[in-house]
């Protein structure tokens, strides 16, 4: 390391821009290596503002609030197109951890459904059953795994805010659905007749059962008895007659009940108990 | 007299058939109030009663002039109070700023610029201003106990719980975080509750003792203090009469127990000496002194 | 100020790990001097502050991938001018080409330049005076700033073959003048 450093004046002539070409590479050249002038351009620059050098204050602080927040995903930028306001998109994204192991069960749960109802092409009633045992349980399991003050870990402190907790699950309720509805909906097209889009109720029922029970029971427990239950009825309909029994008339109307019901009685459970879940 | 920010009476909770809480009477002002007592006492029951966190199963509570039975009052005691759990729960991958940041969004500061000052302050306060862009999960556990107080301290609340906030904390940090406590219990109610003693020496006016789930002792520390007056001595060996007695660095040995022998050499009780006979005696008749 | 403050380095890697204080020092040592750089360059200061913001974001979203390769400075300019000729292709901005007109007042200066390069170049700095001042333009974006020619190109604002034919003819006439200048 040479002991050469650049002249004050020359310095000087570079900082406010008066300098020649030659002279200006030589110092540029220089200052890229040597911390002692580089510390003295500071200096300079500190002293008296060049109209050209912008304002570094506050260009600092343009980064610092840059880089303090993680950058927004992919998902928390489309939500924030949907006309989300940024504070309840920052709410949505705690629970975002849990949606990559969740999108690659999901996708792997769809393909396995897609081949089989593909397979079975020729007598339906295999692949349909398939799918009406499964796609109404993926946005319970969605839901169940993503929502949940508990999925954000950050239960204990969330109980102690004034913001409405019922407003918090839905929030990230809708979040989590569109992100894997839509895809199992695409799926539930290919499908014969009513079945493509029945299958909504009942999934659509579960989905606000767990939203219902979370005021006393955590979301996975809730999702669980739902698949038990799911699982039994539809074992019964394929065995006692077809699977499609599942859909029928008053079997949808209590889906309806389950539907209605789910929202309210977290919106007033979460009111009277002014928690979610279990605390011990 | 003002009303006190917080007043319980004859609050009880149990468990699964398990007493946590049992006709509890409590009143505070601000300042801060250390609360102390043994595992499984009923302390972080009662702080999560405060922190609206629990429902309380019978009597009365009142804070901060509210009733956090009913649920609009709740909202309003929820904007007004901090709590520190005493263990931390995060989101995963989360920086501590983010984090602070998500706490900041659910106690409605909505508007972005703000918000982000409020977080940079709270950081700044507990000293995490430098490693607030680094993973919780990759800090220390003092450090994310300051993380907990740093989400507590969002919008000064009026009324601040903390459950063993100086835990895992070396001196340094303790002393740094008595003076941030400090400073904020000019205007505020703070409760803290500690398994160390020379926490609530060196920071609290008042303390309360709670053990089952019942209020052992409630007032000031120096009346707490004064009732070891007389009752803690050196000598050259363990008394057998004393109820607790250890050995000194100097060699000798000091006793602590229900009278100290004629003659003896008395020296100026702790606030440990205090508690300890407290816990000895386990008196049954409920002791409480309110100032 | 610590008693032995951190180099470079060490900051790099502090902050690669969250630490906002070493990002903040790592700020106030070279903020300085690239935004003066770049502004150098292009004489829109909205322009600068924006790739001086964007500079900075970069380094703290990839310092880890530094590796101690060379030296930090160097590596912080190459993000910067790469930012700049990036935002340079979407936008018009003046670009402004370092130079004055020559002075007969200022002839004095010329040859204290001269002694300046003469210190730092030798004999390459009094080739490098003899060039015009679109090839010295070339020669200073490709092989001072380390841009492709595509890159020089655009900060230019010129076409790509021009760049190659300057550099291509200022190159012959540096090593004319220096076996010249040697014999």
């Amino acid at each position: 390391m040479s002991q050469y450093h650049v002249a004050p004046e020359d310095l000087h002539d570079w900082v406010r821009g008066g300098s020649g070409s030659i002279a200006s590479m030589s110092v540029e050249q220089h200052v890229a290596r040597c911390q002692d002038c580089r510390s003295d351009v500071a200096a300079l620059v500190a002293s008296a503002p060049t109209h050209a050098v912008p304002d570094l204050a506050d260009v600092w602080s343009r980064v610092r609030d840059e880089i303090e927040l993680p950058p927004a995903s992919g998902f928390e930028r489309l939500l924030a197109r949907l006309g989300l306001p940024s504070s309840d998109a920052t709410l949505v994204a705690a629970a975002s951890s849990w949606r990559g192991p969740w999108l690659t069960a999901l996708c792997a749960a769809l393909v396995f459904v897609a081949a089989a109802a593909a397979a079975s092409a020729s007598d339906s009633s295999a692949g349909t059953s398939l799918f009406l045992l499964v796609a109404p349980l993926v946005p319970v399991f969605a839901v169940a795994l993503a929502y949940g003050p508990e999925a954000s870990g950050a239960l204990e402190q969330e109980s102690t805010v004034p913001y409405p907790l019922a407003r918090l699950v839905f929030l990230r309720t809708a979040a989590v659905l569109i992100g894997s509805v839509p895809v199992v909906v695409l799926v539930g097209l290919f499908l014969p007749g009513r079945l493509s889009w029945l299958w909504l109720l009942p999934a659509i029922g579960f989905t606000s059962t767990v939203l219902g029970l979370s005021v006393w029971v955590s979301p996975m427990r809730a999702a669980e008895g739902i698949t038990l239950g799911w699982v039994a009825a539809v074992a019964c309909a394929v065995r006692f007659s077809t699977v499609m029994a599942v859909l029928d008339g008053r079997y949808l109307a209590l889906y309806c009940v389950l539907l209605i019901a789910g929202p309210i009685t977290l919106i007033v459970g979460s009111r009277r108990f002014g928690t979610i879940g279990r605390i011990t | 007299m003002s009303t006190p920010t917080v007043h319980l009476s004859g609050v009880g909770k149990r468990f699964r058939g398990a007493v946590a809480l049992e006709d509890l009477d409590l009143s505070l002002r601000p300042g801060i109030t250390g609360l102390l007592g043994p595992n499984g006492a009923g302390k972080t029951t009662l702080l999560r009663i405060l922190a609206t966190v629990l429902k309380a199963d019978n009597g009365t509570v009142s804070l901060l002039g509210r009733d956090p039975n009913a649920p609009d009052e709740r909202t309003d005691i929820r904007r007004r109070l901090g709590y520190q759990p005493q263990e931390l729960g995060f989101p995963r991958g989360f920086s501590s700023f983010a984090f602070v940041n998500y706490m900041a969004v659910l106690k409605e500061w909505s508007e972005t610029r703000t918000r982000q000052a409020e977080v940079r302050r709270v950081l700044a306060a507990v000293g995490l201003a430098d490693i607030a862009t680094k993973r919780i999960s990759r800090l220390s556990g003092g450090q994310r106990r300051r993380v907990g107080l740093a989400q507590a301290l969002l919008g000064a609340p009026d009324l601040l719980v903390l459950d063993e906030p100086t835990t895992g904390l070396d001196p340094e940090q303790r002393a740094s975080l008595r003076q941030v406590l400090a400073e904020i219990a000019t205007a505020s109610t703070l409760v803290i509750s500690t398994h160390q003693t020379e926490d609530v020496a060196a920071l609290c006016e008042r303390v309360i003792v709670l053990d089952e789930g019942r209020v052992h002792f409630d007032g000031p520390v120096k009346d707490l203090v004064a009732r070891a007056a007389g009752r803690v001595w050196l000598a050259d060996d363990a008394e057998p009469s004393a109820q607790t007695s250890w050995r000194t660095a100097s060699g000798g040995y000091r006793n602590v127990g229900a009278s100290a022998p004629a003659g003896a050499e008395l020296v100026e009780p702790t606030l440990e000496d205090a508690y300890l006979l407290l816990r000895g005696t386990r008196s049954s008749e409920s002791e409480a002194v309110t100032a | 100020m610590t008693a032995r403050a951190r180099d470079d380095g060490q900051l790099l890697s502090a902050l690669s790990d969250g630490d906002m204080g070493a990002m903040q020092t790592l700020y106030e040592r070279h903020a300085s001097w690239l935004s003066v750089r770049l502004s150098r360059r292009c004489n829109d200061r909205e322009v600068v502050a924006d790739v001086l913001q964007d500079t900075f974001v970069a380094v703290w979203r990839s310092a880890a991938r530094f590796r101690g390769e060379g030296d930090v400075a160097a590596w912080l300019w190459g993000i910067a001018i790469r930012r700049l000729v990036s935002r340079l292709q979407s936008r018009q901005a003046v670009i402004v080409m370092s130079d004055l007109p020559e002075d007969p007042s200022r002839s004095t200066l010329a040859a204290e330049e001269q002694v300046l390069m003469g210190i730092e170049y030798g004999d390459l700095g009094k080739a490098m005076s003899r060039l015009s001042p679109e090839m010295r333009a070339v020669v200073q974006a490709t092989v001072l700033d380390g841009l492709t020619t595509r890159e020089a190109a655009r900060l230019l604002g010129l076409p790509q073959n021009t760049v190659k034919t300057r550099l291509h003819r200022a190159k012959a006439q540096l090593r004319a003048s220096l076996t010249e200048g040697s014999s």
